[in-house]
């Protein structure tokens, strides 16, 4: 695995921000890192950053410790936090660059490489702007286009999402994705989980410092999901829906494996005991009745489902 | 040959700093500088106007001096509050906002030297602002070129030490109480060299400035480098560096004093020199004694496989008995010195009165200080690690200045007892000394010698207690050495 994290602790005077958890995630990949306020997402992230010590445990990038190779850790890994640069009276251009030469990028390389993260970024345009006199959302790309200047293997991305329209977040998820593609390892972490949803490939789940799961989005549907399974049913549109729809309800009281069937608007709800083999039958056994369904759905845990169902939404 | 220099520059450009680079370019757009520079200006013109204007040309002994005198001040002054205070608190921003170029390949000395070398560049910017109105002073008489050139020497050195200082300070990552502790040292050490510089010019000759020269290299590069490994991860061997440093620039120091004492019959420097030695080896062993007490995985694998290098370098090591261990090698080597120069050109420094007790006292307060912080960690430990799975290399502060602010604040709280003669000595009249002997105020007094028998015996235990630490962290080193050699042949 690119990224392992192994039973790490992070105590601080009154608070367990991290309590022994442990994950990994491979090239590649992108992990969502989910979890209330509070969770100790932030904390595990500085750690993989090298900005923070654990006091047990570690954190491996590529094999290299971050306690004890930091040095060699920070070539591997770009990390954008929640926080905006802070660094006033100096161009977007002259940041990037800056950074660039902090990685020891020398030129020409360096000038190619920053307007390539600068293209990539859609930065060119405010190239000659201070940070100052940036927006909230413009701060956010100067920040992905610093943590990505030397080409790192991992990206951590911190709440990357936050304060950005929706314009934005389309765009900087493709940015994701584009780089997942490359190969590069991403951790993120957000509150947005119907984004993350849509481009991670596994999710990690954390709260009160501790790991509540972790794991692919179907992996833990599979470990979290009961046997049973909420599907829901539409007939096609006809004057006579609504008694249709009541005729429905009632066949499927009497189907074996059903329960809970309830009409909700121009569609029913109902819960499957079985899951999928259920599914499949009652399917067969309704077009047989000559029900005219046109939309039959199996109501899988998403992860905003799963984060309701695996956190309790406590806070420390 | 257009080639030739777009090459060169282009090489120049790669080796330049990254820092200063950024610093500069910060700078440059800064209003914050440049309003401080306008106003120095502002104020500089209207100084010299009204003092040409009420200048009385009969009086050409002293006019030039007097306006120079204010000149330098300004300057220095505006040169404080440019560079170090500007450098300091843009670091301590970063150190505290854990600023991304922490997680960069930079090393800690690249951020520090590139600090320092755009507070050097704003100041030479002050200075040469300041350079037409110097000349106007010098036109105005009252001062020869040379006595001119060293005041501004001083005045430039003074004010890059305070820089370097300010990289320091800026460094540690402590609260507003200790904040404010270094803050008052800062400034009362840098109005009393102030004083100095402003009552000597005039009078200072080539052999002071070579001094001068030396003790600002020393102090400087001393404060970049304790700057440099307060910034390094606390696994690394942090206090390497500062160490090597103190050793091989006391050794030099002693080496040209010896020369110097030699050539010219004064044991001025000399003893100096061995001041300025015992001085360092002191603050650094109260640095030492804040660092944590086992080593780190990265640690042990530097220790070295040749048994003769790994002996040598255990007091080299970061933590505190490695830092026991270098103080005492440190004194051992001053204590040969001394007693063969006794012989040879000066009186016995260590012998001199005063100082032996002072040794006995700080030691007494630093292994105090040690020991309650070893205790509020074995605390906290106990505390903690109930969930916790067993780590030879748990470290429960993650940073050392948790440590460093224990000791100071054992120093205070020791040196409380020194304030109550004062309230006393309304009440009734009672010997200072039995007060004082138990405070850091004690040597200021003169006591007689009957009292000095009590921090002796607190020296003592001190000395006890430190070998004993010092003896249980060799062996701690040799059996972390041992057990990562079986590591490895199981491997």
């Amino acid at each position: 695995m690119l990224v392992e994290i192994r039973n790490l602790v992070r105590y601080f005077p009154h608070t367990r921000a991290v309590n022994n958890i442990s994950f990994s995630f491979d090239k590649g990949q992108i992990f969502g890192f989910v979890g209330p306020n509070g969770a100790g997402k932030t904390t595990t992230m500085r750690i993989l950053a090298t900005l923070d010590q654990p006091q047990y445990g570690d954190c491996f990038v590529d094999g290299y410790s971050v306690t004890q190779y930091p040095e060699k850790v920070r070539k591997l890994v770009g990390f954008m936090p929640d926080s905006l640069p802070m660094h006033n009276d100096i161009s977007v251009w002259e940041y990037i660059d800056f950074y660039a030469r902090a990685y020891n990028i020398k030129n020409p390389t360096r000038d190619r490489i920053v307007n390539e993260v600068m293209d990539f970024t859609d930065l060119h345009v405010i190239a000659d702007k201070t940070l100052n006199a940036l927006s909230k959302g413009m701060k956010q790309r100067v920040s992905l286009a610093r943590a990505l200047v030397h080409e790192p293997k991992v990206l951590i991305l911190d709440e990357p999402a936050n304060g950005l329209d929706p314009r934005a977040r389309v765009q900087m998820r493709e940015l994701f994705k584009a780089l997942s593609e490359n190969g590069m390892a991403i951790l993120i972490s957000s509150h947005i989980l119907t984004e993350l949803g849509e481009i991670c490939d596994g999710v990690v789940f954390i709260e009160q410092g501790r790991l509540l799961d972790a794991g692919t989005i179907s992996e833990i549907s599979q470990r979290r999901a009961k046997a049973s399974i909420a599907a829901e049913i539409r007939l096609i549109r006809t004057e006579d829906l609504e008694l249709q729809l009541n005729q429905l309800s009632f066949r499927l009281l009497e189907i074996q494996g059903v329960t809970n069937p309830v009409v909700t608007g121009d569609h029913i709800e109902l819960i499957m005991e079985d899951g999928e083999t259920t599914a499949v039958a009652l399917l067969r056994q309704l077009i047989n009745d000559g029900f005219p369904i046109v939309d039959f759905r199996m109501k899988n845990n998403q992860l905003e489902d799963l984060f309701m169902t695996i956190t309790n939404g406590n806070v420390q | 040959m257009i080639e030739y220099f777009k090459s060169l520059f282009v090489t120049l450009d790669n080796n330049i700093n990254p820092i200063a680079v950024k610093e500069m370019r910060q700078a440059v757009r800064s209003r914050y500088i440049t309003l401080l520079l306008q106003l120095y200006l502002l104020i500089e013109l209207l100084v010299a106007g009204f003092f040409l204007i009420t200048f009385d040309p009969k009086d050409l002994s002293s006019g030039g001096a007097d306006l120079f005198s204010f000149f330098i001040g300004l300057l220095i002054v505006a040169n404080l509050i440019c560079v170090p205070v500007y450098t300091s608190t843009r670091l301590t921003k970063e150190v505290r906002g854990n600023d991304a170029i922490f997680s960069s390949t930079l090393t800690p000395m690249q951020i520090v030297r590139g600090k320092f070398y755009c507070g050097l560049i704003i100041s030479l910017l002050l200075f040469s602002a300041a350079a037409p109105f110097i000349i106007v002073t010098y036109l105005l008489r009252g001062l020869d070129i040379q006595d001119i050139l060293m005041a501004l020497y001083g005045a430039f050195l003074l004010v890059q030490v305070l820089n370097c200082f300010a990289i320091a300070f800026g460094s540690i990552n402590v609260n507003i109480v200790m904040r404010v502790i270094l803050a008052i040292v800062m400034v009362y050490i840098f109005f009393g060299i102030l004083e100095e510089v402003l009552s000597s010019v005039g009078s200072i000759d080539w052999e002071t400035i070579l001094v001068i020269t030396f003790l600002s290299l020393f102090s400087g590069e001393a404060f970049l480098t304790l700057a440099a490994s307060m910034l390094s991860p606390i696994s690394f061997n942090r206090m390497t560096r500062p160490r090597i440093f103190a050793t091989a620039s006391s050794i030099f120091l002693i080496i040209i004093a010896s020369i110097y004492c030699y050539i010219s019959s004064k044991d001025d420097f000399i003893a100096m020199a061995l001041l300025l030695t015992f001085a360092v080896s002191l603050i650094l062993l109260g640095i030492g004694l804040c660092e944590r007490w086992s080593l780190s995985s990265r640690q042990i694998q530097q220790i070295p496989r040749n048994s003769i290098l790994r002996i040598l370098a255990f007091p080299f090591f970061s933590g505190i008995g490695s830092a026991i261990a270098w103080f005492i090698m440190m004194f051992g080597m001053l204590f040969a010195i001394d007693s063969f120069a006794q012989t040879w050109i000066m009186d016995d420094f260590l012998q001199t009165d005063g100082v032996f007790p002072f040794i006995y006292m700080v030691l007494f307060y630093s292994t105090c200080g040690m020991m309650i912080r070893l205790g509020i960690d074995s605390f906290r430990r106990s505390n903690l690690g109930k969930s916790l799975p067993e780590n030879p290399y748990i470290v429960i502060y993650p940073t050392p200045l948790k440590g460093f602010t224990t000791v100071v604040y054992t120093l205070i709280l020791m040196s409380i007892p020194s304030l109550l003669p004062f309230l006393l000595l309304f009440s009734q009249p009672l010997d200072m000394g039995d007060y004082f002997c138990f405070s850091p105020l004690y040597y200021v007094m003169d006591v007689s010698d009957d009292k000095k028998m009590i921090p002796q015996i607190f020296g003592f235990f001190s000395i006890v207690v430190l070998i004993i630490c010092c003896i249980a962290s060799f062996i701690h080193y040799l059996d972390s050495y041992n057990r990562r050699e079986r590591l490895n042949r199981i491997q």
